[in-house]
């Protein structure tokens, strides 16, 4: 098991509940608007140009709001140290698309000690926040190993 | 008689969108062998382009460009006895190229912000326009608050113009440097305007919607606060509080407005 591998389960072995008041898992697998992720990986990581052959780890955990209105699905890519913000597609054919073009949150550049010092930013986020994310993704997410080439 | 259809096998209703400066890739079906002449007329606002079609079997692929915003009618006449028109006249409606106002303008900086900030119509499941026109309103009033009561609290500190307020440092993803901005974000803007040009995509309408809607908000001027106490932060969808004193407004298009 990699560094970086164990250093996931240590962060989700700190707490639950990362979203929203009133959020609540969703299996995004079976919702016509996501489905299951490993194309579309295959095409963010084809995006962002990764050469290597060396297969890539990603946990997935989709949430949805108590209205049923927004649907997100939050990506940790545990080599990449990043964080994708995959929001699905309308069309689905284009599935793969969205998630190759989802928001990254950098889990080394984006990521601040505490709320105090977030100073009201739209994108940054805690280290507590992360440490949630990890530990949802480790109880309730959907693990892919998916390598570029 | 003949029919056009689309390059998908979808026939062509009474009228089809494009966009000036792209081309739409059309079929004609024959009824009885090829032989009929394509025609788009007025030729200043469309036209079909012969070096670009190919007849295969009772099919004839082809491009039809289109050239400068307006309106013209496609064609197919009969290549024999008795002439006459064997498909159409369909109404080509020609939109004008949607263009971000100069980087260096107010209205520039804030449609590029609404782009980068907004998830669009091939990037959300629970995409609708309402939704998005919405959040670019929020967004607007966000960062005009942050201009009128400057203050550390939401980032704003010491700002006298809204290139003040969004490239405050940690404030706006990727708009720290303006108008240089992160390249993945840049990607982002980037391909909305070119979808939205994009006169064959079966989405066009959604598209040049959604970065219509960031234009005209961006030419907007004093947004009226629709909150009791003042919106002066949104966060992504789900990343938490942005300070123990904002409380939640509202939250669309997987952005959720806080207010004081």
């Amino acid at each position: 098991m990699t560094t970086v591998r164990v250093l996931w389960l240590l962060l989700g072995a700190l707490a639950v509940n990362a979203q929203d008041p009133g959020d609540v898992v969703f299996d995004f697998r079976a919702d016509a608007g996501f489905g299951d992720a490993t194309a579309g990986l295959r095409e963010f990581l084809r995006a962002r140009h990764l050469r290597t052959a060396h297969a890539q780890h990603f946990c997935a955990v989709g949430f949805q709001d108590s209205g049923n209105r927004e649907k997100r699905v939050w990506i940790t890519w545990a080599e990449g140290r990043k964080a994708l913000l995959w929001a699905g597609s309308p069309d689905r054919s284009l599935v793969s698309h969205s998630l190759a073009n989802s928001r990254v949150t950098d889990l080394v550049r984006d990521v601040v000690p505490a709320e105090a010092d977030l100073k009201g930013s739209t994108y940054l986020v805690t280290r507590a926040w992360v440490s949630r994310l990890a530990a949802e993704c480790e109880s309730r997410g959907v693990k892919y190993e998916v390598r570029a080439k | 008689m003949s029919v056009f259809e689309y390059s998908s096998g979808t026939p062509v209703s009474a009228s089809i969108d494009t966009v000036a400066g792209s081309g739409v890739t059309l079929k004609l079906k024959f009824s009885s062998g090829p032989g009929d002449e394509i025609v788009a007329s007025p030729p200043t606002i469309a036209r079909f382009r012969g070096e670009h079609s190919s007849t295969k079997g009772n099919v004839t692929t082809f491009l039809l460009e289109a050239l400068a915003p307006g309106k013209a009618t496609l064609t197919a006449l009969t290549g024999k006895k008795p002439y006459g028109i064997s498909a159409g006249p369909i109404v080509v409606n020609v939109l004008p190229k949607l263009v971000l106002p100069p980087p260096g303008t107010d209205a520039g900086l804030l449609a590029r912000l609404f782009l980068a900030e907004t998830l669009g119509p091939l990037a959300s499941s629970s995409y609708n326009l309402a939704d998005t026109k919405l959040a670019m309103r929020l967004m607007h009033v966000v960062v005009s608050n942050r201009l009128k009561t400057p203050s550390a609290i939401w980032g704003s500190a010491g700002a006298k113009s809204l290139p003040d307020v969004i490239r405050a440092p940690g404030q706006f993803a990727g708009f720290e440097h303006y108008p240089t901005i992160w390249t993945g974000v840049q990607y982002v803007i980037e391909q909305a305007v070119v979808l939205a040009n994009e006169g064959s995509h079966p989405r066009l309408s959604d598209l040049r919607n959604f970065v219509s809607a960031a234009l005209d908000e961006a030419a907007q001027r004093n947004p009226m606060d629709p909150s009791s106490s003042g919106l002066y932060w949104w966060r992504t969808g789900g990343s938490g509080a942005p300070a123990k004193t904002a409380h939640v407004y509202k939250t669309v298009s997987n952005n959720t407005f806080y207010m004081r």
